[in-house]
């Protein structure tokens, strides 16, 4: 690899890292859905699993909106990325810690992430966006009581 | 290569303020030392909590150290998912963090969690902070989480 | 003055060793596969976990460690957050420190676990490898109870 390569490789790490982190933010209450769905490309999918399987920034967006009603609060605390970037294309899985208010219940969320990202037009889009969702448990109750609320109820 | 030169000097700096950031963290963490965290600061800096206080200069920066740690007896600054902005000619930088801190105020353990507005300016070859600002997003005893008590009384 | 080449490995350097502990933790989280954590560390590697649990010499010791952990810790998610990375001038060591936060169930209890690590690497055939990992427990907390009321869930 040329050093241009290198410098390259690293840049590219890092502006990956910030889309990701932006999505983060777009989610911090009030969702703002718009911005999120504008992060993903035009045929992106989230997948979100018993939550359901989101393609296109139209059902993104509309899912997003959905949320703002049932979440008055929230923090995303995400961090712990393993990036890799492969000329136009990167992959990535990190680690997010959340403070929702579901329903008027404080609760702790903790999960882990992945994307694949492709770049068109000197930007980095989302392709995919996936989780899996450790727990999400009431703050008086801990994982080991409650491991799941179900946050669409 | 100028222009490569330039690209190894925004992500060195980079690097850099995300060092200076996570040594804030430890010297907090480690009583709240006042000397070791003024000196971390532009002399002109301001460091502004909100309801934690406004301080500028390093004399009322170092005095607000010095009383933090009467109070905060123990504190786990994690600093998470920053982003840092910085162009040429790399003297001057903005930072976006969030902090989750677990800390035990006058004997109550606690969660801390807030947001921070950073500007860095670079003097010599170091990285400084010139201005922080904490945006408190809740502050809450552990018997009782955010929604119940959002921010709790200190006295 | 070091060379453009020098800095940009310096880079890269201190990027791999901050791949190397989210790889740590992500196999930690996946159930403490000993073999899989043991291929991280260095042959003559050191574990610490301090006066609570002890030191381990070895990779085959450490190997046997993580092994047994799964056993009573059955739930982690290793939250490795702030850290600081030094590489020596001669690029083939470094030290480095970083914050966790873990979350985890332990012998079917929610524990909280906050601690900091003093690591140092070693590069070994141009692959970043850790040859100690010295823990600092700031609190291992049972859920219910927080740090104020039991810092350490191993004391009395």
């Amino acid at each position: 690899m040329s050093l241009e390569d290198r410098v390259r490789t690293l840049e590219e790490t890092e502006a990956v890292r910030r889309v990701l982190a932006a999505v983060g933010a777009t989610c911090d209450a009030p969702y703002d859905a718009a911005a999120f769905a504008a992060l993903f490309a035009e045929d992106g999918v989230m997948d979100l699993m018993e939550m359901g399987v989101y393609t296109g920034r139209a059902a993104i967006q509309e899912f997003i909106e959905g949320m703002r009603t049932k979440v008055s609060f929230t923090m995303h605390y995400w961090d712990g990325y393993a990036i890799d970037v492969n000329g136009g294309d990167a992959t990535a899985t990190w680690y997010g810690f959340e403070t929702p208010n579901l329903n008027g219940t404080a609760h702790f969320g903790g999960l882990t992430h992945d994307a694949t990202l492709k770049k068109v037009d000197d930007r980095w889009w989302i392709t995919s966006l996936g989780q899996n969702l450790h727990f999400m448990s009431p703050y008086d109750k801990g994982w080991v009581k409650q491991r799941v609320t179900d946050q669409t109820a | 290569m100028a222009e490569l030169e330039e690209r190894v000097q925004r992500l060195e700096a980079i690097e850099a303020i995300r060092r200076l950031k996570i040594k804030y963290a430890q010297l907090c963490d480690n009583n709240y030392d006042p000397l070791g965290l003024t000196a971390l600061f532009t002399k002109d800096a301001v460091w502004d909590g909100g309801g934690l206080g406004r301080y500028e200069g390093h004399d009322e920066i170092r005095g607000f150290w010095e009383v933090a740690s009467k109070s905060f007896t123990f504190a786990l600054h994690y600093m998470i998912g920053h982003t840092i902005d910085v162009d040429p000619p790399f003297t001057v930088a903005l930072g976006h963090w969030y902090i989750w801190e677990p800390a035990t105020v006058n004997g109550r353990a606690v969660f801390l969690a807030a947001t921070y507005n950073d500007m860095y300016e670079k003097v010599g070859d170091d990285w400084f902070f010139k201005q922080v600002k904490a945006n408190l997003n809740f502050f809450t005893p552990y018997e009782d989480g955010w929604v119940k008590t959002p921010v709790m009384k200190t006295a | 003055m070091a060379s453009l080449e020098e800095r940009v490995q310096l880079l890269e350097d201190i990027e791999a060793i901050r791949r190397l502990k989210i790889k740590y933790a992500q196999i930690c989280d996946a159930g403490y596969d000993g073999t899989k954590l043991a291929a991280l560390f260095t042959e003559d590697a050191v574990w610490d976990g301090g006066e609570e649990f002890g030191v381990q010499n070895g990779n085959a010791a450490i190997r046997d460690m993580f092994n047994e952990m799964s056993n009573d810790l059955t739930f982690a998610l290793h939250y490795m957050i702030g850290h600081t990375i030094d590489v020596d001038p001669s690029g083939t060591s470094a030290k480095a420190h970083w914050y966790l936060w873990e979350p985890m169930t332990y012998q079917g209890r929610a524990i909280l676990n906050a601690i900091t690590y003093d690591d140092e690497c070693k590069k070994v055939n141009g692959e970043w490898l850790i040859s100690r990992m010295a823990l600092t427990f700031h609190f291992l907390t049972p859920y219910e109870d927080g740090w104020v009321k039991t810092r350490m869930v191993t004391e009395g």
